[in-house]
């Protein structure tokens, strides 16, 4: 990845959407960058980890994307370019922050870039962010390529610095996770540290500043009207005597355009770059001698109902066709079979469905899972046997241990969000008289189920809190996290000790525990269920795809001579690399990596360590 | 040029994206556009992983609309049956001869929900039977033989460049190799990739 840093304009290299991006914002001249990870926006921050400290920049991951905002808006209200980039439902988490960002506004170019995933391949939800650029009034542009994004990005600094006000740019999987040919433009200098000029009556919110601040949103927005009108990224595709309008933005403006050039389709296409301020003018012009418009947007009616509002004025006639109409859906995200459908229905076009049809075939699904050697396995296989018999709740949360919902173990009951198992634990301990699990990771923890933590210990709830720490932020792609002892840009850092900061919110019981000594952790989740008050657990063992948890030792199989096929460790256990033929339990050695977790679970000692 | 629509796909942690990587990288140096549409995160953990790809002057869109890949390299044959439906009529698929069980399905057999567990063969079948032209490859053994047991990709690639060679040359893969898979594993990775050549 340091050819991201080769001054070479014009020079082509393959960019993950990501990682052109970075690119952007180093055109752009970026000081400061600033990120909690989070699908489909992580290889940002996994990319600035390589390239931050050669290019001269700032770059951290923050504990949450509330607190990557807040780090990030001193940095450019001090003069730095900045960049803070989040997973769509990170902007919940920094909303707070970012609602009166936007009243104070900024100075150097504060670009925030939030990564939505339409059908949620790596998500809890779907939610459509651009909603937040007309609640917060967030200048918002979409790009729809790899190169786009770059441009995009680096357009957004110069855009947030005329306006003096943080800008979004929207992005989805198929923006973020594309990979395609970028062309590099002119690598900018990394911005210098900048020097804090006070202006406590703009960036003071307090109601006399707030009062101020409001109108100056609203001017500001006025402003950057013209500027959505004319933006580059906005492009009209002529066609000749066209039977259908289309406006589009996004990754669905792809499919419509694929349609349009694959079927030479004489439709004309309205590309929107700039979606808020909505480009009325532009819009107004391109619909007023329209017949049938068509809006292709994943997700909300966003544009379709800012465009049947502006067609009651210039062309009442005006057949607007999407979402309202059942031509597309606002569930999950769209390809260009699903664009081309609903266009050849309004042309009536015979498209054949040319798809191969194989003979009906029961294949059996591949979820993901937890992975051979995953310590959370562990873990949850040492809390089933401490429970016995006795019923639990389990409240889980966001990380690979949510996988834990999956067969043989069947331990997520209840979870909304990054946090809220800890918060729900509480509620079903003072609300019932069942027995509480809260489940959620070493990063997870530190991202919100601190003050969830403190919060119970206050109130007395009632539950046994384990923190799987695997020495890493594992889902996203294994960044460090304030628990690991390194930063964002490889240098040392304090190691945060979650036993101290448990002990210090006063929790009496605090148990370390290696979840691979499955005898040991079921004892001392033993004792944590027995213990009144908040319980915390942390089994800790490092993630078995990082450098610190890999494991050399010789693989395992079964002894046949001994397995009386109990199928303790196929039904109960349930690692990925066990597998039951009939009643015939073998090991998958491309799979096993000798973690010897099924050798404990064995009650009569039939898997044992191949002797080579 | 016409365009080439490849659908790659397999089970999450198995290299895909490395190997999507190799060949977007191979196209570049044979000065070939190319867009790809991956699947990262959750997904990447023992599930079925699908990538888009490609490669054309015409690229418009990173995915590719159904019955209309050209070929579908997979590197776990029920994953190949899985995405048939993107394979045009005539199309070829090349498939790792090799089938994993996933967890559920042993799951399902342990509640009685299925009575045996899919084998190679049907499955082989039912794409066969599909109006699709099939090669198979070997590509575990031939990774042990070059030496790195996890170069189940680059033998695929090796497999998928005989189909590519008027579009992508041969040295424009190797040289993709050797830039993008760690240093070290660099000859054993170019022996998997002729071995999957001559497969």
């Amino acid at each position: 990845m340091k050819e991201l840093l080769d001054d070479e304009p014009g020079k082509k290299i393959l960019l993950l959407g990501n990682e052109a991006i970075v690119r952007g914002a180093m055109e752009a001249g970026i000081g400061h960058g600033s990120t909690y990870p989070g699908t489909p926006s992580s290889e940002i921050g996994n990319t600035f980890e390589k390239v931050a400290k050669e290019y001269g920049m700032y770059f951290e991951y923050s504990a949450n994307e509330k607190v990557a905002l807040e780090v990030g808006a001193a940095a450019a209200v001090s003069g730095v370019r900045s960049m803070v980039w989040m997973k769509h439902v990170g902007v919940n988490v920094a909303a707070d922050a970012l609602m009166t960002l936007m009243y104070c506004g900024t100075r150097a170019g504060l670009v925030i870039v939030a990564a939505g995933d339409p059908s949620v391949h790596s998500s809890q939800n779907e939610q459509d962010n651009r909603y937040y650029s007309l609640l917060g009034n967030i200048p918002m542009l979409e790009p729809t390529t790899p190169q786009e994004a770059k441009e995009m990005v680096k357009h957004a600094f110069d855009l947030s610095e005329k306006l003096e006000l943080p800008v979004l740019v929207r992005t989805t999987t198929r923006i973020n996770h594309a990979r395609g040919i970028v062309t590099f433009g002119e690598l900018k200098p990394p911005a210098k540290k900048g020097h804090f000029e006070k202006e406590p009556g703009r960036f003071v919110a307090v109601p006399s500043t707030a009062i101020n601040n409001h109108p100056r949103l609203l001017n500001h927005m006025k402003e950057a009207e013209p500027l959505s009108e004319e933006s580059p990224f906005t492009i009209e595709y002529d066609g000749k005597e066209p039977e259908l309008h289309i406006v589009s933005s996004g990754a669905g403006f792809n499919y419509a355009l694929e349609a349009k050039e694959v079927h030479d389709l004489s439709v004309k296409i309205l590309k929107l770059g700039m979606t808020n301020p909505f480009p009325k003018d532009k819009v107004s012009k391109f619909i007023k001698d329209a017949k049938r418009v068509l809006v292709v947007e994943e997700l909300e009616p966003f544009l379709e109902d800012k465009i049947t509002q502006i067609a009651k004025e210039v062309n009442p006639k005006l057949e607007i066709y999407g979402k309202h109409t059942g031509h597309f859906s606002r569930l999950y995200e769209y390809n260009p079979d699903i664009v081309m459908k609903a266009i050849s229905e309004l042309l009536e076009l015979d498209v054949k469905d040319e798809s191969l049809k194989p003979k009906e075939f029961s294949l059996p699904t591949r979820p993901p899972s937890l992975c051979p050697g995953c310590p959370h396995r562990a873990t949850y296989y040492a809390v089933k046997r401490a429970l016995g018999k006795k019923e639990a709740v389990f409240s889980t949360d966001i990380g690979c241990y949510t996988l834990g919902i999956q067969d043989p173990m069947n331990m997520a009951d209840f979870l909304l969000c990054m946090g809220s198992s800890v918060g729900a634990a509480g509620g079903f301990s003072k609300n019932t008289d069942q027995k509480v699990f809260a489940f959620l990771g070493d990063s997870t923890f530190f991202h919100s189920g601190l003050p969830a933590l403190v919060s119970g210990v206050y109130n007395q709830h009632d539950f046994v809190y384990v923190i799987m720490d695997n020495r890493t932020t594992a889902m996203t792609g294994h960044q460090p996290h304030p628990g690991t002892g390194i930063t964002g840009m490889g240098d040392p850092a304090p190691m945060l000790s979650i036993e101290n900061l448990a002990r210090g919110a006063g929790v009496e019981f605090v148990e370390t525990v290696d979840p691979f000594d499955i005898e040991k952790t079921t004892e001392v989740f033993r004792k944590a269920i027995e213990h009144p008050g908040i319980a915390v657990v942390i089994p800790k063992h490092a993630c078995v795809l990082i450098e610190e948890g890999k494991i050399k030792e010789p693989l395992y199989v079964i002894d046949k001579e001994v397995c009386t096929q109990c199928h303790v460790c196929t039904d109960k256990f349930g690692c990925t690399a066990l597998v039951r033929d009939g009643d015939v339990v073998s090991i998958n050695a491309t799979l096993c990596i000798g973690c010897g977790q099924c050798a404990q679970v064995c009650p009569f000692d039939a898997i044992i360590q191949e002797v080579k | 040029m016409k365009q080439t629509n490849i659908i790659l796909c397999g089970i999450g942690g198995e290299g895909l994206v490395l190997l999507s990587n190799i060949i977007g990288e191979a196209c570049r140096l044979a000065g070939e556009n190319v867009i790809s549409g991956e699947m990262h995160g959750l997904a990447q953990r023992s599930g079925s992983v699908i990538v888009h790809m490609r490669i054309g002057d015409e690229v418009l869109s990173p995915l590719i609309p159904p019955g209309e890949a050209d070929m579908i390299v997979s590197l776990e044959v029920m994953e190949a049956l899985r995405y048939l439906h993107y394979l045009k009529p005539g199309g070829t698929v090349i498939t790792n001869r090799r089938l994993v069980h996933p967890p559920g399905e042993t799951h399902d057999l342990v509640m009685g929900n299925v009575k045996k567990y899919v084998e190679y063969d049907e499955v082989l079948d039912a794409i066969k039977g599909a109006d699709a032209d099939v090669i198979e490859i070997k590509a575990l053994s031939l990774a042990k033989k070059a030496g790195e047991v996890r170069a189940q990709n680059v033998v695929l690639a090796g497999a998928l460049s005989n189909a590519l060679e008027d579009k992508i040359s041969r040295d424009s893969f190797l040289q993709a190799i050797r830039g993008m898979v760690p240093e070290k594993a660099v000859d054993d990775n170019v022996k998997a990739f002729e071995l999957g050549e001559k497969a």
